[in-house]
């Protein structure tokens, strides 16, 4: 007979998760991080280029967002670069680490790996993943899109 | 399936919008030769291999993995590109110019 295994959700944890309302009060606020590939930021592409261009979505990002695609946290090899190299990724490109971040992407799905980086690797504590991110960011009417690198 | 105007090699285009996608695709074949055959690639097809894409300025946009047949495919834009194709004991770099419509099917061999 099968074993049964009870497994109990805990509450979602809203610290770690940012949302819509949040992400445009953010804008020239808090740091932004887009951490799509440029052409995704620049408006080139709609969609990582693994996936058909086809999204219903605007094209472009957040204003004042930072573009640090993920991939720069990885080596080569895909071994995870040294915290100096990290850290200096995200300051070199003008993030304050002081102030709050909030990382986005597409789904969200590359963006929680830039979270864990952040707030994993590095220990920076205050750090939201934007889940809804450019798919719900780039449907939505009467907020600000910036286009270009 | 071979496509009017390309190197057969990438996975099949059936049910892709080419009037709307710039695709890039194309096959990795280890010791392959192009030249022998009528076009038809030969050689083993790299099924452990990936494929990366970088922009004109030489940024990560997309990797994938190649398939069983070796095969791999970006939806791209208009422009040029570079394809890093890593698999064990080989790296090769190509650089691709996309255009929206026709795809570019390239035979990469390592």
């Amino acid at each position: 007979m099968a074993k049964v295994a009870k497994y109990v959700a805990k509450e979602r944890d809203n610290a770690i998760r940012a949302y819509r309302d949040e992400v445009i009060a953010a804008i020239g606020t808090k740091n932004i991080v887009d951490v799509r590939s440029p052409a995704e930021f620049s408006g080139e592409l709609a969609a990582p280029a693994h996936l058909p261009q086809e999204g219903g979505q605007i094209k472009g990002h957040i204003p004042t967002a930072k573009n640090i695609p993920w991939s720069k946290a990885a080596n080569e090899d895909g071994t995870f670069k040294s915290d100096a190299e990290l850290k200096e990724i995200y300051t070199g490109a003008g993030v304050d680490l002081a102030k709050d971040t909030i990382a986005y992407c597409r789904i969200g799905e590359r963006s929680a790996f830039s979270w864990f980086v952040l707030h994993e690797l590095l220990g920076v504590t205050n750090v939201k993943n934007y889940d809804g991110s450019w798919t719900e960011y780039g449907s939505l009417v009467g907020v600000p899109v910036a286009i270009g690198a | 399936m071979k496509t009017c105007g390309a190197t057969p090699g990438g996975p099949s285009l059936d049910g892709i919008d080419l009037s709307k996608q710039t695709v890039i695709q194309g096959v990795i074949f280890r010791d392959g030769d192009q030249s022998s055959t009528d076009g038809v690639p030969n050689g083993t097809p790299v099924a452990n291999g990936h494929v990366r894409l970088l922009d004109a300025t030489g940024e990560f946009t997309a990797e994938v993995p190649t398939n069983a047949e070796g095969q791999f495919r970006f939806f791209a834009a208009p422009g040029t590109w570079t394809l890093v194709v890593q698999a064990p004991g080989a790296r090769v770099e190509q650089r691709i110019t996309a255009v929206q419509g026709v795809p570019s099917d390239i035979f990469i061999s390592i």
